[in-house]
């Protein structure tokens, strides 16, 4: 009760600020860090993620068991059939990422949380790239586990599927997937820094990948040839899919060039920087 | 220190602080005082570069606060009562703030002792109280044991306790030679916690200095005057030095014109008087007639019904601006 009614020689207690303290990259990393595990939600979506991706696989798996022969492309342990494995993953485990990393910026501005974290950081961009960095590592790690779970579950359950690593696209396809799943969340932090409100930026970007996109890749009208190959998410997944299945996918929706792998996922990854960096700017010049 | 020169901030064609300069020294505590939306969240948002002037600077310790190294050990901010993310613990959220400067877990642990919040450090904002609010603001300003502290309304939603608490701290932080400037809405909070008064009222400075300075300057000598010859001395009084509110009939308050003064000249004329009262300036008082013309929100009293005479029989300005 009285703990709080005398006001204690505030000099005693200095004695453990250090002289040195600053704010440097390093400590908003940290800073970033704590508040990403401080909030439960965190937990939650990282284990939903996880659970998503495991529960896609496995019914994938438990399908391929009743499908006829020759239903399912390429040969056992073939990258293309551990890409059958990983695909609906790949779309639907992005979805909780990406409302995660929309949240640890969108959330500070609902909140008012805002106006602590850039009182102590008044330069205010240290931040934007340590959530960032924060949100790729833990969506990235995240997936990567949900991936490697998948993989243990259907290679249990369907021999067939175990990944034979001598398939030169294998590694690509499996470190592909949980590359395109944490690229997709850092879309939608980019877009949540920049719209500064939660359910514009998760309506924004997850309507745009599911929907906009799907609808673009239906309409069979020649303008959209050259659109289509630089579309964020169709682009982008091409990092996690195999060749066999690129050339069918560009043949359902004609494309005017046909990206590489690598030159899609840096598309996607083009997109990302446009959008940090419009926040960047929003972020350096608006009051908040 | 806190020096403020032509600063301005404009939100379209709305004027939220006007051009102000003021100068906030160490080892005092410094009241800014001014109605709701006077300005006075806007200025102090603008100290820790939360907003962009729209013109002129504010520095801390001669810097804008966004150019130090070091800001939570420079200014230690109290801004709004809940600038925390609701989902998170009082000590979590100490701890992401405190990491900012590399400043460790110890700390976090005794200002969350220093500002009474042991019992509840561990459960999340969002059950807390206005006053635990409050509290967890004030253990976050404290953090980096700044040279500066920046209060706005801190005692909102305190309990008397808690009231007692801030005024206490705020004494005690200044006399170690700290910077304090606090803010409040309430002259009566200010009062008893300041050493020198900032007031500001429709995003001008309408008053500043020490205290008492402030309240003498705001207040002239009031003298109530009850006679039955109540409009005859009004106007045997009625001069460019007096201004006489006619309150109801045979009730004077006259302001300028000492008890003394007014006593010989109604014993000069004959006027017969029943009462003769100096009133004296009060905090309240001087507060209101600094910012009369500058409070936004008048209560719900229409103009019309101010401007109906009060009593006929009275000469001499009347004054529709109640003083009481």
């Amino acid at each position: 009760m009285s703990t709080a009614t005398t006001p204690r020689p505030a000099s005693a207690p200095s004695a453990s600020v250090p002289t040195a303290a600053r704010v440097t990259p390093w400590h908003v990393l940290r800073s970033e860090w704590i508040k990403l595990w401080t909030l439960r939600s965190t937990y939650w979506t990282v284990g939903l993620t996880v659970a998503v991706l495991v529960l896609l696989a496995w019914a994938m798996a438990a399908s391929f068991g009743l499908a006829p022969e020759g239903s399912y492309p390429g040969s056992d342990g073939s990258a293309s059939l551990v890409y059958m494995l990983l695909a609906p993953g790949q779309i639907f485990g992005s979805l909780v990422l990406i409302v995660l990393a929309a949240l640890t910026t969108t959330g500070e501005y609902t909140t008012g949380q805002v106006r602590s974290t850039f009182a102590a950081v008044p330069r205010r961009l240290p931040v934007l790239w340590a959530k960032g960095l924060v949100v790729a590592l833990v969506s990235f790690a995240t997936a990567a586990v949900g991936t490697a779970l998948s993989l243990l579950l259907a290679g249990a359950l369907q021999p067939a599927m175990r990944p034979d690593w001598s398939d030169p696209e294998m590694l690509r396809i499996v470190v592909g997937t949980p590359l395109y799943i944490a690229t997709l969340a850092l879309l939608g932090f980019a877009v949540g820094a920049l719209l500064r409100n939660s359910a514009a930026a998760i309506a924004t970007t997850i309507g745009f990948v599911l929907i906009i996109e799907s609808v673009l890749n239906l309409i069979s009208w020649k303008p959209l040839e050259y659109v289509r190959p630089f579309l964020p998410s169709s682009a982008g997944v091409r990092v996690a899919t195999p060749e066999e299945m690129l050339e069918m996918t560009d043949g359902m929706a004609t494309v005017a060039v046909s990206l590489t792998p690598w030159a899609g996922y840096a598309v996607l990854l083009g997109w990302v920087a446009v959008i940090l960096l419009a926040a960047a700017v929003r972020l350096r010049t608006r009051d908040v | 220190m806190i020096e403020a020169h032509g600063l301005t901030k404009r939100y379209g064609s709305k004027t939220a602080v006007d051009g102000i300069d003021f100068t906030v020294r160490p080892g005092r505590v410094t009241g800014f005082l001014g109605p709701n939306g006077a300005g006075k969240s806007t200025t102090m948002r603008m100290i820790v570069g939360l907003d962009h002037p729209t013109a002129g600077t504010v520095t801390v310790q001669g810097q804008p606060y966004a150019k130090l190294r070091s800001p939570l050990t420079e200014v230690g901010a109290l801004l709004e009562a809940k600038a925390v993310h609701p989902g998170r613990s009082a000590r979590g959220h100490l701890r992401a703030l405190a990491a900012t400067h590399g400043i460790g877990d110890k700390r976090v642990d005794q200002v969350i002792e220093l500002a009474g919040l042991g019992a509840v450090a561990k459960k999340r904002v969002k059950g807390f109280s206005l006053g635990m609010g409050q509290r967890l603001g004030i253990a976050a300003a404290l953090l980096g044991d700044p040279h500066t502290l920046i209060l706005d309304e801190p005692v909102n939603g305190l309990d008397p306790e808690g009231v007692a608490w801030v005024r206490g701290l705020a004494k005690h932080l200044a006399s170690e030679g700290r910077t304090v400037f606090l803010s409040s809405h309430l002259m009566s909070e200010v009062a008893v916690t300041a050493d020198d008064l900032l007031v500001i009222g429709r995003g001008k400075i309408v008053a500043q200095g020490p205290v008492d300075e402030v309240v003498s300057r705001a207040t002239s000598t009031t003298v109530r005057v009850r006679s039955p010859h109540a409009s005859e001395l009004a106007a045997a009084l009625s001069g460019p030095r007096a201004t006489i509110d006619a309150i109801e009939p045979g009730l004077l308050e006259v302001h300028g014109p000492t008890a003394e003064e007014i006593g010989e000249l109604a014993a000069a004329s004959s006027f017969v008087l029943h009462e003769l009262t100096p009133v004296s300036g009060s905090l309240e008082q001087a507060y209101m007639s600094l910012t009369a013309d500058s409070v936004e929100y008048h209560s719900g009293v229409p103009d019309d019904a101010a401007s109906i005479p009060t009593d006929a029989g009275t000469t001499g300005p009347t004054s529709t601006e109640a003083h009481r």
